[in-house]
């Protein structure tokens, strides 16, 4: 640091060495939405001392609101009034003015606004091309805009290249650094549903000093599926968001976003294909803060490690959700072999306590050549009532003399039919 | 990778950093700090560069490093892990940051690999190395900080004050009635006398004895007798509370008339009561004051005509404007001291308001300053503002100080008419008694400390007055100074001013509080009177009118609370709460529908909610439709749909909307201010600023405003480099027109 130091101080005697009267000056503002004027209400009633006083002042400020002047939100829009932060996503807008303020009149005016990241430099400018020539207190005027993609240091560089009246070459340049930084955090999280399901839970925190209003919050998936957005609860064709009415993010706060993700048909066929690590899509969030400022990132892509299902998967793909005590039901099973070599399988039906197989345990379902599937249907009935889970099912594996147990496979809820026969 | 059902940290998606060779330009701590400009403008011009222009970072300007364009931004990215603050580190353990800062940290190289760069491209090339100073502001609350003035008005030591009362004390009384001060000048003024510090036992409760209840001496009113013995102080000083020519009574607007030059022997006061408020607390409190002056003054109420008639119609108004409930305990004390089961005197000092001045003088007038600064002392000894000095040192002189914007001036003025009344600097925390004149005086000096924004000051003096509950703030505390009056001597006024206070300083919570106990007593007191009974709740018959007049005005104070409470709402940001509030305000005032809807609409607005803010400037428009006027006739309407293609980004029609508010309304300055404002956003300056600066000129009352002031200097300072000259001629039109409480900052000039 010391080092430093030291050489900075060197470094300024040489710029005060370089310094040079220029004919024009280059101001750069940056545009952030305007902001609303709030005012301060102080009020009294008329037997008060001052009277009608305070009302007349308040009735006076051009900022009030006419009419309601104890409503401190005012419409008078008022400049930005520092350069405040910027996030990852938003738009960057920046006022260029370059001033004559000479009193002669300079020519070949070129004024190249470039912006420097850790890994690119953009131009911005709008044109390209010189201006022939601008009078005495007159200026030439640019409003750029960059949507930021960069996380970090960023510097504006603006140079400006001129010709005075006495032919003389001029040129200069100013650096305008500023920080981008992260607006959101996102996490994830995967659940396996007992189908081929995957639900999506995406924690979104706002990590900006402002609220935040969530436009948009959706999540892309990937060409394997199909998504179902679970954030809102439709009822009499009118959806209402899982958020209610609170459609901002307070600084800090954190939403939780959840997603039902599908397998397309062709994918879930071969359950194979989805196995490891695969890429599930991406998020794409909308945001906006004060007066619409608009913000939009997409995470990358995201991963899950799909669930591992041994050599044989089993899976429901028919059972009812209610069932009458002491009656059969049917339900469907689908037995995937997920392994590399071809199966011979035998299936046992065990009792429980309150589940009850029906028809031939040990039968043999054949042979099952690798990532192929076989639907069977079976019946059982319950003995006992209430929530029953549904186990027992063995499948062995004759070539290898090996059994998979499948317990606690779906849970049905039993019920009795005769209770109320008024009803 | 991780398996399923743990947490995974995604980051928004950074490219990978590539090592930019080209060019180096190092940026430089020191030019950072204080940003300079290659083109050789003076420093100190550039130092003005306000917040909002960017900073300007280096200067590197030899033509030979215009090739190297590039900036070894990774050299810079150390300090990005510092800049993480943002990121609550603390609060998982879960691997989240991990991700990023692996990222963060590989593209950033270690403090000496920069020092390592900066060697190696110290040949001859100005290098400049950035120093990551957290420049990043919060963009909140931009509010303007209290003047230093305050800290040092706080200072003052004590013995200082009667000293420099003294020099007010000659004009204090200047239009005094000459008449009866003659008669006075042979009593003279023993400044001498009573120590008790409390009540003398004479006081018994004989309400026609009028012995003067003696109070606590205070040394600058004797000091204010002595001193000035020209005149006879006594008599101006009963006149600046009793019947002074100029006098303007608060609690009986009747008796306000100015303009007769009456004596005060004639009967100016009109009702018993009234008059009782204004002579017993002369009484009460110089208790000097001899006897004589008190029979004379006597004389005066006994020859008022038709005493009866206007008592009554100012107790109605009175009783509907004083009605309080008094929390339990201060009831009792109340109820014991009307039974006479108690003298005032034996009441616990604990449970008494004992206000006094906590800071001197405010007098100070930044314009002057900045002008003497600016333009020099002969431009500064142009500028004439009204001070306390030169006004009528009395109600009429404060009115006068108030509508001239001079309030600081006004502030002073409070000061020295509380000081006469014995509560000056130092008296906090001596017993005192209270009159309606000197709460309205307190409460206009408290308004005008926050109108100031010098909410320190406010809290300080306010806090002798607790919660405003102190059985000495309710008339029934003085049985003979206001016989049969009841209520509280604290004005609705300075209860919501009161619990406004805290929000100014970060105690929003407190505010809330404070307002809820007020809204309470509002909801009781109005079902008290939907029941049949008295504010108070007690059995007395009311009129109709009289019950319905009150019950307007306990409506219109509840929606006053209502309304406090949504703005303070609104800058807690608690946006749905504030919302839900505004919302319900329009029962109680739907006449300001439009305005209410407009502004909920605007909320939304700020949160970014734009589909929100348009239903509710449907609503609007559907509102003017029923009304029979057509959308684009309506100037709420326009303004609202001109915000929300200013929400869009699209300020070309969001400046033809406010230009089309100023066809119907070419004075409008909300329209004529935002219009310039979009004409910026299109990237046209100078129209912009050829707009605002005509209006200023053409039209100063209504545009030498703070926010629009602003606006220009802003405006100013992105035009050219010599803004500080056309600031200063905005100093000059402020120094015609505005009093000592304009606020300066809005010039930008320091």
């Amino acid at each position: 640091m010391q080092v430093k130091g030291q050489s900075s101080a060197a470094d300024k005697m040489e710029v005060n060495q370089a310094k040079q009267e220029h004919l024009l000056a280059l101001k750069v503002m940056r545009l952030t939405k305007p902001t609303l004027f709030t005012n301060m209400p102080v009020t009294c009633e008329d037997r008060d001392l001052p009277g009608d006083l305070f009302v007349r002042l308040m009735k006076d400020d051009p900022s009030t609101v006419k009419g309601a002047e104890t409503l401190i939100l005012g419409e008078m829009l008022t400049l930005p009034q520092n350069f405040g932060n910027i996030f990852l996503g938003e738009t960057f807008s920046s006022y260029i003015s370059v001033h004559n303020d000479s009193n002669q009149i300079v020519k070949d005016i070129l004024v190249k606004a470039d912006l420097q990241t850790s890994s690119q430099r953009l131009n911005l400018s709008a044109s390209n091309s010189a201006v022939s020539e601008l009078k005495p207190e007159c200026c030439i005027d640019d409003v750029i805009h960059h949507e930021v993609k960069e996380i970090g240091t960023h510097i504006l560089v603006c140079a400006v290249s001129y010709t005075t009246q006495m032919g003389e070459k001029l040129y200069f340049r100013k650096f305008f650094k500023f920080q981008v930084l992260k607006p959101l955090d996102v996490k994830t999280k995967f659940y396996n549903a007992e189908t081929d399901e995957v639900f999506l839970e995406a924690q979104i925190q706002n990590i900006t000093t402002s609220p935040m209003f969530m436009e948009k919050v959706s999540l892309e998936p990937s060409m394997m599926y199909n998504v179902t957005e679970l954030n809102s609860v439709s009822s009499d064709n009118e959806s209402e968001s899982t958020f209610g009415k609170m459609s901002y993010l307070q600084p800090l706060d954190t939403r939780q976003y959840l997603y039902c993700l599908k397998p397309k048909p062709e994918f879930a066929e071969k359950a194979g294909v989805i196995k490891g690590v695969t890429v599930i899509g991406k998020l794409d969030i909308v945001w906006k803060t004060n007066l619409g400022e608009r913000g939009r990132l997409q995470t990358s892509q995201l991963q899950r490690m799909a669930p591992g299902y041994g050599d044989v998967r089993l899976s429901l793909e028919l059972i009812p959700d209610t069932v009458s005590l002491e009656e059969p039901f049917d339900i469907t099973c689908k037995i995937t072999n997920c392994s590399e070599r071809t199966m011979d399988l035998e299936l046992e039906m065990c009792n429980t306590r309150s589940v009850h197989w029906c028809g031939v345990s040990g039968r043999q379902l054949g042979k099952l050549s690798p990532n192929a599937s076989l639907s069977i249907p079976l019946t059982l009935l319950s003995s006992v009532q209430g929530l029953q889970s549904i186990s027992g099912l063995r499948l062995t594996d004759t070539f290898l003399k090996r059994t998979y147990e499948y317990d606690d496979i779906a849970q049905v809820c039993v019920v009795c039919p005769y209770t109320s026969p008024e009803s | 990778m991780q398996l399923n059902g743990a947490d995974e940290t995604l980051e928004a998606s950074v490219p990978p950093q590539t090592d930019p060779t080209e060019e180096s330009i190092d940026l430089d701590a020191e030019a950072f700090v204080s940003p300079q400009d290659d083109s050789s403008h003076s420093e100190s011009l550039v130092d003005k560069l306000n917040d909002q222009m960017m900073e300007s970072v280096m200067i590197s300007d030899s033509p030979n490093s215009e090739e190297e364009d590039v900036v070894p931004i990774d050299s810079l990215l150390e300090q990005n892990e510092e800049e993480e603050p943002k990121t609550p580190d603390d609060a998982d353990t879960e691997e989240r940051i991990e991700d990023v800062r692996n990222k963060d940290v590989s593209a950033a190289e270690p403090e000496e690999a920069s020092g390592a760069l900066f060697k190696e491209e110290n040949e001859g090339e100005k290098i400049v190395q950035v120093d990551d100073k957290r420049e990043t502001v919060a963009p909140d609350d931009p509010k303007p900080e209290a003047p230093k003035t305050q800290e040092s008005a706080l200072e003052m030591d004590s013995d200082s004050t009667p000293k420099d009362e003294a020099v007010p004390v000659c004009t204090i009384f200047s239009q005094g009635v000459q008449l009866k001060a003659q008669a006075l000048i042979p009593d003279g003024f023993q400044p001498t006398l009573v120590k008790s510090p409390s009540f003398t036992i004479g006081n018994t409760e004989t309400p026609n004895k009028l012995v003067p209840q003696v109070c606590q001496p205070s040394p600058s009113l004797s000091k204010f007798f002595t001193d000035s013995s020209a005149v006879n102080p006594a008599s101006d000083f009963f006149d600046s509370f009793t019947t002074s020519t100029s006098f303007v009574s608060i609690s009986n607007p009747n008796a306000e008339s100015p303009k007769a030059a009456a004596p005060p022997e004639s009967p100016l006061v009109s009702a018993p009561t009234a008059a009782g408020t204004y002579f017993t607390p002369v009484a009460t409190k110089p208790q000097v004051a001899p006897a004589e002056p008190m029979n004379k003054l006597q004389a005066v109420f006994p020859s008022g005509d038709d005493p009866f008639g206007s008592a009554l119609v100012t107790s109605d108004l009175d009783k509907r404007r004083d009605a309080w409930l008094p929390s339990e305990d201060t009831r009792r004390v109340l109820i014991s001291v009307a039974t006479q089961q108690v003298s005032p005197v034996q009441i616990d000092r604990e449970q008494l308001a004992m206000p006094g001045l906590k800071f001197d003088n405010l007098q100070g007038d930044a314009v002057k300053d900045l002008m003497q600064r600016f333009l020099g002392d002969q431009a500064a000894m142009k500028r004439q503002v009204l001070s306390a000095n030169s006004v009528e040192q009395n109600f009429l002189g404060l009115k006068r100080l108030i509508s001239t914007k001079n309030w600081r001036a006004a502030v002073d003025l409070t000061g020295r008419l509380l000081t006469a009344h014995g509560q000056g600097y130092g008296k906090s925390g001596q017993p005192t008694n209270h009159t309606t004149d000197s709460l309205q005086l307190w409460f206009v000096r408290l308004a005008l400390l926050v109108k100031l924004s010098l909410f320190q000051n406010a809290e300080l003096e306010f806090e002798p007055f607790g919660n405003l509950d102190h059985p000495d703030l309710y008339y029934e505390y003085y049985p003979t100074v206001y016989p049969g009056r009841r209520g509280s001597m604290v004005p609705f006024s300075m209860r919501v001013l009161h619990a406004e206070l805290p929000q100014y300083l970060q105690k929003p919570q407190e505010t809330l509080d404070r307002l809820h106990r007020i809204k309470s007593v509002c909801q009781k007191i109005l079902s008290n009177l939907q029941e049949g009974l008295a504010e108070d709740g007690s059995m007395m018959n009311l009129t109709q009118d009289n019950r319905l007049a009150s019950i307007q005005l306990w409506r219109s104070r509840l929606s006053r609370v209502m309304y406090s409470m949504a703005n303070c709402l609104l800058m807690m940001k608690d946006y749905m709460l504030a919302v839900e509030t505004y919302h319900s305000i329009i029962e109680y005032e739907p006449e300001q529908r439009v305005q209410l809807l407009s502004g909920i609409g605007r909320i939304f607005l700020q949160i970014g909610d734009i589909r929100t803010a348009e239903k509710y400037f449907q609503d609007v428009e559907k509102g003017c439709q029923s009304k029979g006027k057509t959308a684009n006739e309506d100037t709420s309407v326009l303004m609202n749909r001109a915000f929300v293609y200013l929400s869009q980004n699209n300020y070309a029609d969001a400046h033809t909307c406010f230009s089309s508010v100023l066809e119907l309304d070419p004075k409008n300055p909300v329209a004529n201010n935002n219009a310039a404002v979009c004409l910026l956003y299109l990237g046209r300056l100078k129209e912009s600023l050829g707009q605002l600066e005509s209006l200023v000129h053409k039209d100063p009352a209504l545009y030498l405003h703070e926010s629009v002031l602003f606006n220009l200097t802003t405006m100013y300072e992105l035009e050219s480099s010599r803004s500080t000259q056309k600031k200063q001629a905005l100093l000059e039109a402020v120094a015609c027109r505005e009093g000592d409480s304009f606020n300066v900052q809005c010039l930008k000039l320091v």
